[in-house]
């Protein structure tokens, strides 16, 4: 009888440690999601960065922007265009401003992953009507 | 069956449940150590490259806008296995080279008189770095780099102030 009721005490031991374990397990598997995530998303920004800024430096160098995105694979046209990555969809914004020497064309690039936005980045250039002689 | 055997069966029955429960507890605690350490590597090993496309980048860029009044252009050192990105520059009429390249497994930046010839001792490692390689097309400077880990990147740069030789 003795024996018994000392393998039941061990028993329901056992199940108390083990409940809180599961406890902890829960919250360290839902830590490890979220660095997981963070590992991605961290992943994503950085290429998203590497290609907006040779993006930004495309766009100031183009003749044709428009053709020049078209190139890359872009679609869309007047209002926005956007190319799908694997991680993360880079959308790019053109705006004009029209003065009377000339025009100031600026692109904003930036990258987004599941609605979020990672970065964004302006490319300007302004471009003379007329040759300004330096 | 005897008496004594069926008295001891329930006895039994509850020391290997508690023995299989002992092994599921051994097993998952293991799993999960397994996975934590795997995943803490992952984490670490991922921002260990974000970290060099970081600098290797940066480093590069800030070098070439810091200079970009200057003259850039590609050298080749065949005797030294150098190709190098160098950015020349005139102060009160004395001319000075800044030298970015590759060698020993390291980001390297000189910063010489055109007087003083290039050894690529000269300089001082930034950063480590597997492939430095530049090239210039019209304005539009390109360099290719492949960190030590073997992740390859590209920065393209149009040089605005300044401007490639031609």
């Amino acid at each position: 009888m003795k024996s018994g009721s000392r393998a039941n005490a061990l028993l329901v031991e056992l199940l108390i440690v083990i409940f809180f374990f599961m406890l902890a397990s829960m919250i360290l598997v839902q830590l490890f999601a979220d660095a997981k995530i963070k590992t991605v998303t961290a992943r994503a920004t950085n290429s998203a960065m590497l290609e907006t800024q040779n993006l930004a430096e495309d766009l100031y160098a183009a003749e044709d922007p428009e053709s020049f995105l078209t190139g890359m694979g872009f679609t869309g046209g007047e209002g926005e265009w956007t190319l799908t990555r694997n991680d993360y969809v880079l959308h790019v914004i053109p705006s004009a401003e029209k003065t009377a020497a000339g025009t100031l064309r600026t692109w904003q690039i930036s990258a987004t992953r599941n609605e979020n936005v990672l970065i964004t980045l302006p490319s300007t250039r302004y471009l003379p009507e007329e040759e300004v002689s330096p | 069956m005897s008496k004594k055997s069926a008295v001891r069966a329930p006895g039994m029955i509850q020391n290997v449940f508690v023995l299989l429960l002992l092994a599921v507890f051994a097993c998952l605690s293991t799993f999960l150590v397994t996975m934590g350490a795997q995943l803490y590597r992952n984490t670490v090993d991922s921002a260990e490259v974000n970290n060099n496309t970081r600098i290797m980048t940066a480093v590069v860029r800030s070098a070439v806008w810091a200079e970009d009044g200057g003259e850039v252009l590609v050298e080749r050192f065949d005797d030294l296995g150098l190709s190098t990105l160098s950015i020349v520059n005139d102060f009160d009429g004395d001319i000075y080279y800044k030298r970015l390249y590759c060698k020993d497994g390291y980001l390297w930046e000189s910063f010489t008189s055109a007087e003083r010839p290039f050894t690529g001792e000269s300089g001082e490692d930034l950063c480590p770095l597997g492939k430095f390689e530049p090239s210039i097309d019209g304005k539009m400077l390109t360099v290719q780099l492949e960190s030590v880990d073997g992740t390859a990147d590209t920065i393209r740069m149009y040089l605005r102030a300044g401007g490639a030789k031609e």
